[in-house]
């Protein structure tokens, strides 16, 4: 199946990837089929080695598809991130150690500046907000305006991964890919800086592609949860999140909040079952 | 191809063992008046002092019955004192050869170790030549060079300069390819170019290796400063030359005061690239005191 470009959503369309060859390949990627649409938050759940990680990695271009075709809204990869209309978070914060907090958040503001240029014209019918952000505001909303000019390592972890949001919200990206950035930390901070995300996302009206091992945050973020089972990666199920926003704490403990956490783990079993009778 | 690895994990490892070492210290004294203290404590300073006195006492004893093996020290320190004129000149010829030429091979090493790191082709070309002549001790190259270019500064600023060149080469091209991948994505996702990858990302990044390099370079181009005067005798001056025109003399007093300086001088280049070192890389992991 192939689905068609559109100006207005993420289009990865009958992506195949393969890594190795002969006995030893590992399909990453057999024949991928998703829609994301602007403004939309997004998670891809799946056990390890299912695509997942593969696949928002082919989003933010860093890598290609043997096949198929990947878009974002309308332009490809390759364009996007020229017009700095991606912002990722890695699933650790990769800042620069030698660079203070604002300083880091900043950085992207020093590189590729004809990206600005280029996205207030727009390219291929994209256009997207000229007013620049406020990066002093944005540290101050997920509390790290007293450590702006603190280095990376006199902070903790939490903190290191709030600057790291705030770096790639920083850009106003049109999409933003998070890859598994809340796995190294402790429950009480993930779920803090679950909420924060969801309140700057709610503000900035970003498109966001989000991969997570954990259901329930898988849940607790989404519009949507896509979930994904391996050997061949592929797409086992979408499940729509209809949960009213904002979604508090009270939210968490509510029996709808678990029943699509038992919905998703069912999903996630029975293609892990097909899978292991597969290989039987 | 194996050589090139074991040299880089070797150079990761002296990386590694520097933020070792330099944590344990930094972690102990805080302040400046912190670290007086600890200076002034016996426990501090008593084992070298003693271990200083049994080796004057020995060296003593050896100058007393074999007076052609070692000069007395007080030889030595009248040597020092009344001759001090002539040992600082000389020190401060060595001392300008070594910095020269150590500048000249900082400068090209450096622009080739961006050339090889952004280079795959250049990387796999130079590299595997660079470790092998990094282990070849290039100072014999000393007396070929002196009937090449004669008893000038040349034959000594290029010996100087060759030995120097290819532990900053390796180092800091280790270095420029030792970058986290997580911010490589980040900038990969930015568009950023080449250029900026480098000077934002790379050249940061390959800051500790450095100065790996150069804690080993500075002593270096002083060994390499003095074998290509002692090779070069006569013409100029250089505590290399002092040290050769004392030995044709059999004036054993000289040559050691001429070897005190250089390890004075070699001490000195040392605390000195210590110190940058500690003012650049305060950022780095291993300068962080761990509350």
């Amino acid at each position: 199946m192939t689905l068609p470009q559109s100006p207005d959503a993420i289009v990865v369309s009958d992506a195949h990837k393969t890594y190795g060859t002969d006995q030893k390949a590992v399909v990453a990627l057999g024949g991928v089929d998703a829609a994301i649409q602007r403004g939309e938050f997004v998670s891809i759940i799946g056990p390890s080695g299912c695509g997942k990680s593969t696949m928002l990695r082919m989003i933010a271009g860093l890598e290609e598809v043997d096949s198929g075709d990947v878009s974002i809204f309308g332009l490809r990869t390759e364009d996007a991130c020229d017009a700095k209309m991606i912002g990722l978070v890695p699933q650790v914060p990769a800042l620069l150690p030698w660079l203070s907090v604002l300083d880091n958040v900043t950085l992207p503001s020093k590189i590729n500046r004809g990206a600005e240029r280029r996205r207030q014209h727009g390219i291929g019918g994209v256009y997207t907000r000229p007013d620049p952000v406020d990066i002093h505001g944005l540290l101050d909303r997920v509390g790290l305006a007293d450590a702006a000019h603190k280095l990376p390592a006199q902070l903790s972890g939490g903190m290191r991964q709030r600057a790291s949001i705030v770096r790639a919200f920083g850009l106003q990206p049109d999409v933003l890919l998070m890859d598994e950035p809340f796995s190294a930390l402790d429950e009480f901070t993930r779920e803090a800086l679950q909420g924060q995300l969801l309140e700057i996302w709610r503000d900035m009206q970003t498109t966001v592609v989000f991969v997570t091992h954990n259901v329930s945050e898988a849940v607790r973020l989404s519009d949507r949860v896509i979930v994904m089972g391996a050997n061949p990666g592929r797409i086992t199920a979408e499940v729509e999140i209809d949960l009213p926003r904002p979604r508090d704490e009270e939210l968490l403990k509510s029996t709808a909040f678990h029943d699509y956490e038992d919905h998703i783990r069912h999903q996630l079993q029975s293609a892990w079952r097909d899978n292991s009778a597969a290989a039987a | 191809m194996t050589a090139i690895d074991s040299a880089v994990s070797r150079m990761k490892n002296a990386v590694g063992t520097s933020k070792k070492s330099t944590s344990s210290s930094s972690s102990r004294s805080t302040g400046p008046v912190a670290a007086v203290k600890s200076v002034l404590r016996p426990s501090f300073w008593l084992p070298a002092t003693v271990l200083l006195v049994i080796f004057a006492t020995l060296w003593r004893w050896t100058a007393d019955s074999k007076p052609y093996l070692l000069p007395p020290l007080s030889a030595i320190g009248e040597s020092i004192v009344n001759d001090w004129q002539y040992y600082v000149s000389n020190a401060w010829v060595t001392l300008q050869v070594s910095l020269i030429g150590l500048a000249i091979a900082f400068v090209a090493s450096f622009l080739l170790a961006i050339l090889i790191s952004e280079i795959p082709m250049a990387r796999r070309a130079i590299m595997p030549y660079a470790v092998v002549l990094n282990v070849t001790p290039l100072v014999a190259l000393a007396p070929a060079l002196v009937v090449a270019f004669g008893f000038g500064s040349e034959p000594k600023l290029i010996v100087t300069a060759l030995i120097c060149f290819f532990p900053i080469l390796i180092s800091v091209s280790t270095g420029l390819l030792s970058v986290d991948p997580a911010a490589l994505h980040v900038f990969r996702t930015l568009k950023a170019s080449r250029f900026e990858t480098l000077w934002h990302l790379r050249i940061p990044s390959s800051l500790p290796y450095m100065f790996t390099a150069l804690r080993v370079v500075f002593p270096l181009s002083i060994i390499g400063a003095v074998v290509a005067e002692l090779n070069a005798p006569g013409a100029a001056e250089g505590l290399g030359t002092a040290i050769s025109l004392a030995s044709s003399n059999n004036q054993l007093s000289v040559i050691y005061a001429s070897i005190v300086f250089l390890a004075l001088m070699g001490a000195g280049l040392l605390f000195i690239v210590t110190a940058v070192e500690r003012r650049v890389l305060h950022w780095h992991e291993s300068r962080q005191v761990q509350s």
